[in-house]
């Protein structure tokens, strides 16, 4: 139990996925200027991420993984070398689903997420978590509270970066750094700043 | 034909030297930031990537045609994970160091906005030719930012470049010690920023 | 109607393209592969017995050197535990090696520590797998840190296991002088890499301290897992 508190810590604070692992800017750029849109976004991609590490979970250890198959009698089988593709297309999937299931029960809810998650499915930071909990051999709870954990930081992340850009609005920045260059200036501030927490243990 | 080399070239140089796509490609550098430590795993990726949009970009072309509307986004996923996975098993096999250190950040070239956005709005509306062309101007640019990210970091970082110790010993024994930050996240961001600032300053569009 | 069915048509010949050139260059490339990961297996071992150093050898030269110098061995008592036994030129047996497994603060950490035929002396350590930061935990597989574990003892001098601990800071700094056999200097800012690694190699070498006692006591005879050692 300590050990999934921890890595819940660690993968919101030390390791975000966003600031120590820079996987997720690519929707950031285009969302960040309004908040209520970070907001968004990053509530969609907790839900999705914390949705697809799991189903990925089940997907590469009980049809994947070299041994997976022997359920189905057939226990030499490797196809981990299908993981990328199975994992898009599963993520794509649950991104389908998950926005079918938010029409059908809160059109408000939709409104303001639902033209996200299309977006979210080619997130790299949803693919890198299922890639990360192969890599690193997770087992199923430590596969759900890293995906949430994941999914958290990268939100936070998110937010506080939009919240700085926000502010930002009101310097004076030279020409070249207007943008695109003073947000990832601002991004490497605050990865320096997460860093911090590499000292906590729980 | 000199008419056609022309425009080959022109579109295989424009995303490298030009403007317009260092956007597009800045947007696409994040998910690799975390391989420019060393410069021989940024070279790389970026030899990876350029693999994964010249043939996407081509064989999106070729189909082009015949690819019913509604599952073109599946198509081009399709392609590219294909290839990336193509890419993974082979550097597996022939450059297994390398693809250790690689681990996840070959994988999510897939999700890499350059790859799909060239799919999307050059090779559904070009000639295969040319879009082969033009995935191979833009894996070019994107590489070389790649390995000047690294380049920066590495020699700055482990004193290295390539693995070959360039700081020279006599600097060590003065007192100099390798900018242990350069290896660290927030140096990638920063240096990529003061990129953008410097190409922004000097190819005012 | 026939959009759909123009679409599922065009999706199971895409699904079936792919899967089929997927799993040729798969198949064909799988060999080399896993050569790859067996060199590997091998190179780590011999690192952590320093045989070899950080330079690239040729496959061929590492499995030569691996064949000479290495042989995998059975504890008799317990025939399931992962030991090698490492061989000195004049042919006798200087030590042995165990693979060390360890959580670490994002996921497992795999390596190999080799131990001198006294059953008390680290002569090395090497690790070849992990997924901490880059920079701080991930120093760690660098020989600046690894080369600390040399000469480190397991047991006290009452002959009670210690096994070997990352200290936090410099070890002269933090650990008083009668113990500086049984730590390590740590990194800074990875305090908690070492923790997880202090407590890995205690528990691995506690799981092979039943071998350990049999090489204190001088009693070495276990079953060798290829016996043509000789023909070399």
């Amino acid at each position: 139990m300590e050990n999934l508190l921890s890595l819940f810590v660690n993968s919101v604070f030390v390791g975000n996925i966003l600031l120590s692992y820079f996987l997720g800017m690519c929707s950031f750029v285009a969302v960040s200027n309004n908040y209520k849109t970070a907001m968004g976004i990053g509530f969609a991609v907790i839900f999705v991420n914390s949705v697809t590490a799991p189903v990925n979970w089940l997907v590469f250890n009980y049809l994947l993984a070299p041994g997976a198959l022997s359920w189905a009698g057939l226990p030499n089988m490797d196809l981990s070398f299908l993981k990328f593709i199975t994992f898009i297309a599963s993520i794509a999937a649950m991104v389908q689903i998950v926005e079918m299931i938010i029409d059908r029960f809160s059109q408000p809810l939709y409104t303001s997420l639902g033209v996200f998650l299309p977006l979210i499915a080619v997130n790299c930071a949803i693919l890198g978590t299922s890639l990360f909990m192969v890599e690193r051999q997770y087992s199923l709870p430590e596969t759900i509270v890293f995906g949430f954990g994941a999914g958290t930081g990268w939100f936070l992340a998110m937010i506080t970066l939009a919240a700085i850009r926000i502010k930002l609005l009101y310097a004076d920045p030279p020409e070249g750094l207007k943008g695109y260059g003073l947000t990832m200036i601002v991004a490497g501030l605050m990865s320096m700043g997460f860093m911090i927490f590499s000292g906590i243990s729980l | 034909m000199k008419l056609l080399n022309n425009k080959y070239i022109k579109t295989m140089s424009e995303p490298v030297i030009g403007n317009n796509p260092i956007n597009v490609q800045m947007l696409g550098i994040c998910s690799a930031l975390a391989v420019t430590v060393q410069l021989k795993t940024a070279i790389v990726m970026g030899l990876a990537l350029t693999f994964v949009v010249t043939f996407s970009n081509f064989i999106v072309s070729v189909f082009r045609k015949f690819v019913p509307e509604n599952i073109r986004i599946i198509f081009e996923l399709c392609v590219i994970a294909s290839l990336v996975i193509l890419a993974d098993e082979f550097l597996k096999a022939y450059l297994f160091g390398i693809s250790k250190q690689l681990s996840v950040f070959v994988g999510l070239i897939i999700t890499n906005c350059l790859v799909m956005g060239r799919a999307e709005t050059f090779a559904l509306g070009n000639t295969p030719g040319i879009s082969m062309m033009d995935g191979l101007g833009n894996g070019i640019g994107y590489s070389l930012v790649l390995i000047f990210v690294a380049f920066i970091r590495e020699l700055f970082g482990s004193g290295s470049l390539l693995g070959y110790k360039i700081v020279p010993q006599f600097l060590y024994n003065a007192g100099y010690t390798d900018m242990g930050f350069m290896l660290l996240a927030p140096a990638a961001f920063i240096i990529i920023g003061l990129l953008v600032w410097l190409q922004k300053t000097l190819f005012k569009s | 109607m026939s959009e759909n069915i123009k679409s599922i048509f065009f999706t199971i010949v895409l699904c079936l393209l792919c899967s089929l050139l997927l799993t040729l260059a798969a198949s064909r490339l799988k060999p080399l592969q896993e050569k790859n990961i067996e060199t590997n297996k091998q190179t780590n071992i011999l690192k952590a017995a320093g045989y070899v150093k950080d330079q690239e050898l040729a496959p061929e030269k590492i499995e030569k050197i691996f064949k000479q110098k290495i042989i995998p061995a059975n504890f008799p008592e317990n025939p399931g535990l992962e030991l090698y036994l490492t061989y000195s030129d004049s042919g006798n047996v200087s030590g042995y090696i165990v693979p060390l497994l360890s959580n670490g603060l994002w996921g497992k950490i795999y390596g190999y520590i080799a131990i001198k035929k006294d059953g008390k002396t680290i002569s090395g350590v090497s690790i070849y797998q992990h997924q901490e930061t880059p920079g701080l935990g991930a120093e760690i597989e660098k020989n600046q840190f690894l080369d600390n574990f040399k000469n480190k003892k397991i047991v006290d001098t009452n002959k009670n296991f210690t096994g070997v601990k990352v200290a936090k800071g410099k070890v002269k700094d933090s650990i008083p002088k009668n113990q500086r056999d049984h730590y390590v200097d740590g990194i800074s800012g990875a305090t908690l890499t070492g923790r997880f690694l202090s407590e890995g190699i205690v528990s691995t070498l506690e799981k092979y301290e039943p071998v350990s006692e049999k090489f204190r006591s001088d009693n070495i005879d276990f079953n060798l897992k290829n016996q043509n050692k000789d023909t070399q």
